[in-house]
């Protein structure tokens, strides 16, 4: 109850802040939403466009600016919260899982409309989305109310009461927000999460990089960095050795990590410190998949 | 033929016996990418200094400058360091390099005047400043890396 205090305390400036200053730190929160700028082509702030390599094909980011013709400008609230957390766009279609909804569902409804604010703050770009390149059964949206049956569970994110303020901040910033899981943790066959390989590291991360075990485990995972370590590489992308984040990963931190507090970094350590260990040489799976 | 002139016939020989083989080692590129990965890991050393002292709030903060010097110093090898193309297969340098040239020197002239602000920073002790040019030499290090480093295979993120 103290801890929660404390946190409380420690929010308190976050509260007093606007909903598009709140909403802006969410989305450093959530890497930047990097993937919404297509960088490699010189392409407008979050105007979409981008490339994302997926086993199945290439899908394209979409424009998330406020333009109202080919952005999301005429989104309602309702309209963001029920893309955020349920991944269904506003005329009923299903989102493609690539836009990680399935972790923003676990997002508080005041932070997704938070979000919102943040986003609606910003230059509408006009840009019409480009089309998937998904062969059939993939390009098949319906297809995607079963995937979602098979893989997705709405529910916001629930703190538990037997664990410290700093930790259930982690949790929450690592499970929703951060989406740390989507890249992570590798997928089955049908592009679910294989759940009780949760962050133990992908051979098919997005755009075909390898995303790393993040567990504790001391020889394939992190066990061996400190929590100043997490803090400081989500702060520069330089890793305890000196070398440097890759791909992806830095620039989630560059857009997004490296802009948050170090009290929640700090809970982010703190949460994945406190992840079950799992032994997962990438290199052995990269084998198999071969 | 005397004496001296003979030393100073050898000495010719020699002198250019050694250019040879200099040459031919350079043409073969044999020890270069060695070269260049001491040169990263310098580079690697003492960032990862830096990132020690300020991590842990090490009592070394007057250390800083002499890390951001080193820094400094090694940053501007790297460029020089990748004049000439060589490659292995599993290394880490992309052809891309070579190809994209002049991007690859903005690249790496990035990352030397980060390090310029670095100890600029650490100069003045201003540990906040030093906190922010270190984020910049780490973003420098990944901004080059992205385009012109093939992902290594060990544990990396």
């Amino acid at each position: 109850m103290v801890l929660w205090g404390l946190w409380g305390l420690y929010t308190a400036a976050a509260q007093a802040q606007s909903p598009i200053e709140r909403g802006e730190y969410l989305f450093r929160a959530s890497g930047g939403c990097s993937c919404h700028t297509d960088l490699a082509n010189g392409g407008a702030f979050m105007a979409g466009g981008r490339a994302i390599a997926t086993p199945f094909g290439s899908i394209y980011s979409t424009n998330i600016t406020p333009d109202a013709e080919t952005g999301i400008g005429r989104w309602s609230d309702a309209d963001f919260v029920r893309a955020m957390r349920e991944g269904i766009a506003p005329d009923g279609s299903h989102y493609y899982p690539v836009f990680p909804y399935t972790s923003f569902a676990r997002m508080r409804e005041r932070d997704v409309l938070d979000l919102k604010a943040y986003l609606f703050s910003l230059p509408a770009v006009s840009k019409e989305n480009r089309a998937n390149e998904l062969p059939p059964p993939f390009s098949w949206r319906f297809v995607l109310s079963l995937w979602k049956a098979l893989h997705f569970s709405a529910g916001e994110h629930q703190a538990d009461a037997s664990q410290s303020a700093q930790w259930n901040r982690g949790a929450y910033l690592v499970e929703a927000l951060a989406h740390c899981a989507e890249c992570h943790t590798p997928r089955t066959a049908t592009g679910g999460l294989l759940g009780d390989m949760a962050f133990a590291g992908s051979v098919e991360g997005p755009e075909g990089e390898w995303a790393p075990n993040i567990t504790p485990d001391s020889t394939t995972g992190v066990g061996t960095w400190s929590k100043p370590d997490m803090t400081w590489y989500l702060q520069t992308g330089l890793e305890p050795d000196g070398d440097s984040a890759q791909g992806l990963m830095w620039e989630v931190i560059e857009q997004g990590y490296q802009h948050l507090s170090e009290e929640d970094l700090g809970a982010i350590a703190t949460y994945l410190q406190s992840l079950n260990s799992i032994e997962n040489a990438l290199g052995k799976e990269r084998a198999a998949a071969d | 033929m005397s004496i001296q002139k003979t030393v100073k016939f050898l000495l010719c020989c020699a002198l250019f016996t050694s250019a040879a083989v200099w040459a031919e080692d350079e043409q073969s590129g044999e020890g270069r990418i060695e070269y260049r990965e001491k040169v990263m890991k310098v580079l690697a050393a003492q960032s990862g200094a830096v990132g020690d002292i300020l991590k842990y709030k090490l009592s070394y903060g007057g250390d800083i400058l002499v890390h951001a010097k080193g820094l400094q110093a090694a940053s501007k090898l790297v460029m020089p360091s990748f004049k000439a193309k060589a490659m292995k297969d599993g290394g880490g340098a992309r052809a891309e390099i070579w190809e994209k040239w002049e991007e690859y020197v903005a690249a790496a002239k990035v990352l030397e005047d980060a390090t310029n602000e670095l100890v600029v920073a650490a100069e003045k002790g201003d540990m906040k400043a030093v906190g922010a040019a270190m984020r910049a030499v780490g973003g420098s290090c990944g901004n080059c890396h992205r385009p012109f480093r093939n992902k290594h295979d060990h544990h990396d993120h």
